[in-house]
């Protein structure tokens, strides 16, 4: 009896732990299965080969070539490229008495904790690592030194290079930012800078710098997911070991760092490392220092081109792409910059409240108007020079009265070289409605060899109390070639009209619709310089006739009315360039949704525009994005489209060929092939796809599309998310693929993003060679079987206490419109397809996500989309990432106005949009997304958390509705439009076939689960046999 | 008539069923939550807590009771990571704090203490003869 109920403990203990085990490998089934990209990519395996069926008889299937034989090859000229870009980007802001370049024969010694710490990139999307299994190099500042001859002072680093001084002090990796995906109510509150205080240098250490060139490294760092704040305090280790008035000004140990390298050296030089200008007017008159240089994040090969710069092998010819205020803070968009709350946000406890899910607890008020960057310090410049609209008032300004030398250290623009440059305009024609052309002598009048930047800026003319407009703004520019000295270039610049136009939302066209780009009647003011304030000074010169109130920020700056054109348009035109553009963003001014909330910055009066709008409670209207409620299904049958219906066709059928058989594109968007070919995709397909694209664009089947692969990001693909080229491939591309590489390769696990960050590349004003980075970038693609890459950052340096500057190019959006546009012609020349991010208005980290971002229609166009608006209207962008936040209380990514109305009507944009990665926030819901023309979601495994749940779940819905069906079938065609543009087509023709396998993992679960559950079946049969016959027994025995 | 007593696996079950309620209030701090995780945990407190009230009356069927339990409990385990893959990836990359995790893992903790308990008791009777 007790021997048959010990063992039916024993069946029932084993079913128990074999039962379990079963619950565990079913719900361990569902995590791989969603999750199958990774892992199969992980562990070098795919649920799907491509097979030939052509007989034997191949045809060239590989529509992008690689220029290079190997990726050897393409590795080396990536490194290289990434040299060039970091010694052209690099930014001579002073050098007095040639302090610069330093003669390698002379010892250096670095001073500061940071040069042994730089940062190289940002962090998360801009990471910077590398590979030393693939014998892949990190190029420190020390190393990089060291490899171009430089000697160095070995004490010194000596003193710096331990574990215990960085432990004290230090930041780990050139980072002490914090990212943090999480909600914030208030700002970050900590930021260590990373410099060690003045008595760690023993008079020995002070001995061994005497008499050698001090390199003084300033650093700050960059990341996503978080912000610098004015107020942050500095905490190193939880304890404060340094001060500062502000994260963006020297700190004091900084300060008694610079004052001991100035006793003990024969000069000293300032080296910049810092995305994010900080505050460095005091080493700008401080007659010791001998030169400052600026480097930004210059990424893992960058210092080696920064060493050439001080070595004098290469001449530097950057130019800022930041203004380097005297203050961090005092630019406008400062006052409303941070953490601000709904009066009725969800820890409120009042009224109509927000929930945690809504995502909407925050606001931001871009107060600024047009007035970002130099547009602010410029104009307010001209306005003070010519005594009007209280520009010299103590509003705003730093100290009792605004005065132009007291608020800029180096203006937008600024940079110089070790030789001279005399640079003369020739001439400027206009062509409203086509391209424009200026063309510039540039002579070398020194004796070193260089490039040299001519600026092309113009200014607008502006009628007192009308449209706001910037006193000068950017046009566009061209780079010289190596000019020896004595030599001379005409540069030749083409410009297009539309990109100094202003938008005026009170417009009324012909056609009766309201706002519109204008050009007004008046003389425009075209100016080359060095420099956004030297072309003003050179405007105000041609302008007034006169010098004598003009101000020039550093001795190297001069002014000449002659390099100055006017150019006079007798008519104000509204219709050029406003076909199909009416407004659509009159819902970002919280003025037009709760009246008089916001004092705008303007040009009719400078003491406006200082106010903090510090609390804001939502109008019912405003309510409606803030609850999500962008699309709401109905029942529409109209035009059902079809799906699922049987077809010949497969992706590969929309590429066209010459006579030769060579590629030459795909089947017009407009044909009806692709309706022909989307017909065959089923709704379930459908709904995959776009519920579930982004890292992967899922596999449609039915027309013969495989998964696509898209990563971050700028540097290039970053190595937390494809660690290496041969992630993607699986042993079945070995014979389809040229450009397979496989984990043996002694490359494979090389990290891809090599290039230096996007300021500093902007910093080169050389779309040649940013084109060229672009090229490069889409060569990984092809070695590394990734057809899409987020890339270029183009949001706005709105303020400098944004740490996400490091992924954008400038705070001026011609400049980035260039740069983006260039970047995405070279990534698109190889077939990858660039996919810039974030559309729209993520001007900063902090609550990113589902930020209310408000601001002018104006100011929205005439920056933030004009950065986007190249790109996307020459359609080299193939496809766009939206934001996380929210343009006014509507999700970015589900804001009709913004993707459909002014992306597709106005811009023509023919790419795809995915939104950002999707975690769980109801706000950026699948639902809002395809229904307003967002295009596809980019979701992680927190998808399902939101209210709405997935989009597979509300299949009854979307089948009842026409439209949202119609939206979605557009979405997948840009999408398919694009993925046949790219490299995603290499390797399959009208004889290959997709054939899906079962991976062995999927083979391994399934044996596990069959095994487990036949256990977990044998042992409750016995479990329950024993206690039916111990029941029987004891019947008997009764 | 025989007269049942309750067993030592009803009272295991029972601590079981306090760290699955443990557990169930700690997931509320876990960053990214299944709700179906909360229906598991409460699940098994409940079946510990009827087969407390049928030990005596069916004993039979009450010493299966731990085995759903542990069942429920290993589910509320594997689901419970399922959003949070996710998050647990960003913090090995070192994107974010560990902060950002640890409830989860306190969670689990205490699901999987209450799954080993709900194991042994499988093991033990619920109800039996006096």
């Amino acid at each position: 009896m007790n021997t048959q109920k010990r063992s039916t403990g024993l069946w029932r203990g084993l079913t128990a732990i074999f039962a379990s085990l079963l619950a565990l490998v079913v719900g361990a089934q569902s995590i791989v299965q969603a999750n199958a990209s990774f892992i199969n990519g992980q562990l070098g395996i795919t649920n799907y080969k491509i097979v030939d069926k052509s007989d034997g008889e191949k045809t060239d299937s590989i529509y992008y070539k690689s220029e290079f034989s190997s990726l050897a090859d393409l590795v080396e000229a990536k490194n290289a490229l990434a040299e060039e870009i970091a010694s052209e980007g690099t930014v001579l802001l002073k050098n007095n008495d040639q302090a610069l370049p330093i003669d390698t024969a002379e010892t250096v010694t670095l001073w500061g904790l940071n040069s042994v710490h730089p940062t190289l990139g940002g962090m998360i999307g801009s990471s910077v690592s590398v590979s030393a299994d693939a014998g892949q190099v990190q190029w420190s500042l020390v190393s990089s030194l060291k490899e171009k001859g430089f000697k160095l002072n070995e004490q010194m680093i000596k003193l710096y290079d331990t574990d215990d001084m960085t432990k004290s002090y230090g930041r780990k990796n050139g980072h002490s930012l914090t990212p943090s995906f999480g909600k914030m109510y208030e700002n970050a509150s900590k930021y260590n800078v990373g410099e060690a205080p003045a008595d760690i240098y023993t008079d020995d250490i002070l001995a061994s710098a005497d008499g050698t060139v001090a390199l003084v490294v300033l650093s700050r760092d960059s990341s996503e997911a978080a912000d610098y704040n004015p107020v942050m305090e500095n905490i190193a280790n939880k304890q404060t070991t340094d001060t500062y008035e502000r994260p963006l000004a020297l700190s004091a140990n900084e300060q008694a760092m610079i004052a001991l390298a100035k006793e003990h050296s024969t000069k000293v030089i300032v080296l910049i490392n810092a995305n994010n200008p900080i505050e460095i007017e005091e080493l700008k008159n401080d007659d010791a220092i001998g030169a400052i240089v600026w480097c930004g994040e210059p990424g893992m090969n960058g210092f080696l081109g920064v060493a050439d710069v001080l070595s004098g092998a290469v001449n530097p010819s950057g130019h800022l792409t930041d203004t380097y205020a005297v203050s961090s803070v005092s630019a406008p968009a400062m006052v409303n910059f941070g953490v601000y709350l709904y009066t009725n946000n969800s820890k409120s406890g009042k009224g109509d409240m927000l929930t945690e899910n809504n995502k909407g607890d925050w606001y931001l008020v871009e107060t600024e108007s047009i007035y970002n960057g130099y547009k602010y310090y410029e104009t307010r410049y001209e306005d003070a020079v010519l005594g009007q609209a209280n520009a010299d008032s103590a509003a705003g300004a730093i100290g009792d009265g605004w005065v132009y030398e007291d608020e800029v250290s180096y203006p937008f623009g600024y940079g110089l070289s070790y030789t001279t440059f005399e640079q003369k305009l020739n001439s400027v024609e206009v062509n409203v409605g086509g391209v424009g052309t200026a063309k510039a002598t540039v002579t070398n009048t020194g004796d070193v060899a260089g490039k040299s930047v001519v600026q092309l800026y113009v200014q607008a003319p502006y009628k007192a109390g009308g449209l706001e407009k910037s006193a000068i703004q950017l046009v566009a520019f061209g780079k010289t070639g190596v000019l020896e000295p004595g030599a001379s270039e005409e540069v030749t610049i083409e410009f297009d009209p539309a990109y100094f136009a202003s938008y005026d939302e009170n417009a009324v066209k012909e056609n009766g619709t309201q706002g519109a780009w204008v050009l007004e009647d008046g003389d425009y003011y075209f100016a080359i310089g060095n420099g956004a304030h030297e072309a003003l000074n050179n405007v105000l010169a041609k302008k007034t006739g006169s010098e004598d109130k003009l101000v020039m920020t550093a001795d190297t700056e001069s002014i000449n009315a002659d390099n100055a054109i006017v150019w006079n348009l007798d008519k104000t035109d509204i219709e050029t360039y406003s076909v199909n553009v009416e407004n659509q963003l009159q819902d970002m001014d919280i003025n037009k949704l709760i009246e008089g909330t916001a004092e705008y910055t303007t040009r009719s009066d400078w003491t406006k525009g200082w106010k903090t709008i510090e609390t804001l409670t939502p109008t019912d209207a405003m309510m409606v994005g803030l609850r999500d409620q962008l699309y709401t299904f109905t029942e529409n049958d109209e035009d059902m489209p079809t799906w699922g219906q049987s077809g010949p066709y497969k992706i590969v059928d929309a590429l066209t060929f010459d006579e030769n058989d060579k590629p030459t594109g795909v089947i017009a968007f407009d044909d009806p092939f692709w309706d022909e070919l989307l017909n065959q995709v089923t709704l379930d397909e459908a709904i995959n796809f776009v519920a579930n694209t982004g890292d992967d664009l899922e596999n449609l089947d039915s027309i013969q599309l495989a998964k696509v692969y898209a990563n971050d990001g700028p540097l290039g693909y970053t190595g937390d998310q494809v660690g290496g080229y041969f992630v993607r491939w699986t042993a079945n591309d070995k014979d389809v693929n040229p450009y397979y590489t496989p984990e043996t390769d002694p490359l494979a696990t090389y990290r891809m993003a090599a290039m230096p960050t996007e300021p500093m590349v902007a910093a080169t004003y050389n779309k040649e060679l940013v084109e060229r980075e672009g090229e490069l970038l889409g060569e990984d693609g092809l070695y590394s079987k990734e057809s899409a890459i987020f890339a270029p950052g183009l949001n706005l340096h709105r303020t400098v206490y944004c740490a996400r500057n490091h992924e954008y190019y400038s705070e001026d959006s011609v400049l980035m419109a260039y740069m983006g546009n260039a970047v995405c012609t070279g990534l698109q020349s190889k077939g990858t397809m660039a996919e810039p991010k974030h559309f729209a208005f993520n001007a900063q980290e902090s609550n990113r996500s589902g930020l209310s971002t408000f601001m002018t229609e104006q100011a929205a166009r005439e920056n933030e989309l004009r950065g986007f608006q190249m790109c996307m209207s020459n359609n080299t962008a193939q496809g766009v990432m939206t934001a996380f936040n929210r343009a006014g209380t509507s999700y970015s990514g589900g804001y009709r106005s913004l993707v459909t109305n002014i992306a597709r009507n106005e811009w023509g944009y023919m790419g795809w949009f995915v939104t950002d990665m999707i975690n769980g926030a109801d706000y950026m819901n699948w639902r809002d997304v395809v229904g307003n023309g967002g295009g596809g979601c980019l979701t992680s495994s927190a998808y399902d958390t939101s209210d709405i749940g997935a989009m597979a779940n509300s299949k009854s819905l979307i089948e009842k509705d026409a439209n949202f069906q119609k939206e979605m079938k557009q979405s997948l065609k840009y999408f398919v439009y694009n993925i046949a543009q790219s490299n995603a087509m290499n390797g399959i023709s009208s004889t290959t076939e997709i054939v899906y396998v079962r991976t062995w993992v999927d083979n391994a679960i399934l044996g596990a689960e069959i095994c487990l559950g036949i256990l977990t079946a044998l042992f409750l049969i016995l479990s329950i046999r024993n206690d039916v016959l111990s029941g029987k027994k004891k019947a008997k025995e009764n | 008539m025989e007269k049942n007593k309750i067993g030592f696996g009803a009272y295991m079950a029972i601590v079981a069923g306090i760290l699955a309620i443990v557990a169930c209030v700690l997931y509320r701090t876990v960053m990214y939550q299944f709700k179906p995780v909360y229906y598991m945990l409460i699940g098994a407190a409940v079946v510990a807590v009827l087969g407390l009230l049928l030990a005596k009356a069916l004993p039979k069927f009450a010493n299966y009771f731990p085995v759903c339990m542990s069942v429920l409990l290993f589910s509320a385990i594997v689901w419970g990571s399922m959003l949070m893959v996710n998050q647990i990836g960003y913090v090995i990359a070192g994107l974010d704090g560990v902060e950002t995790i640890m409830s989860y893992f306190i969670f689990a903790g205490f699901t999987l203490a209450a799954g080993v308990v709900a194991l042994v008791a499988s093991f033990l009777p619920v109800g039996q003869k006096a």
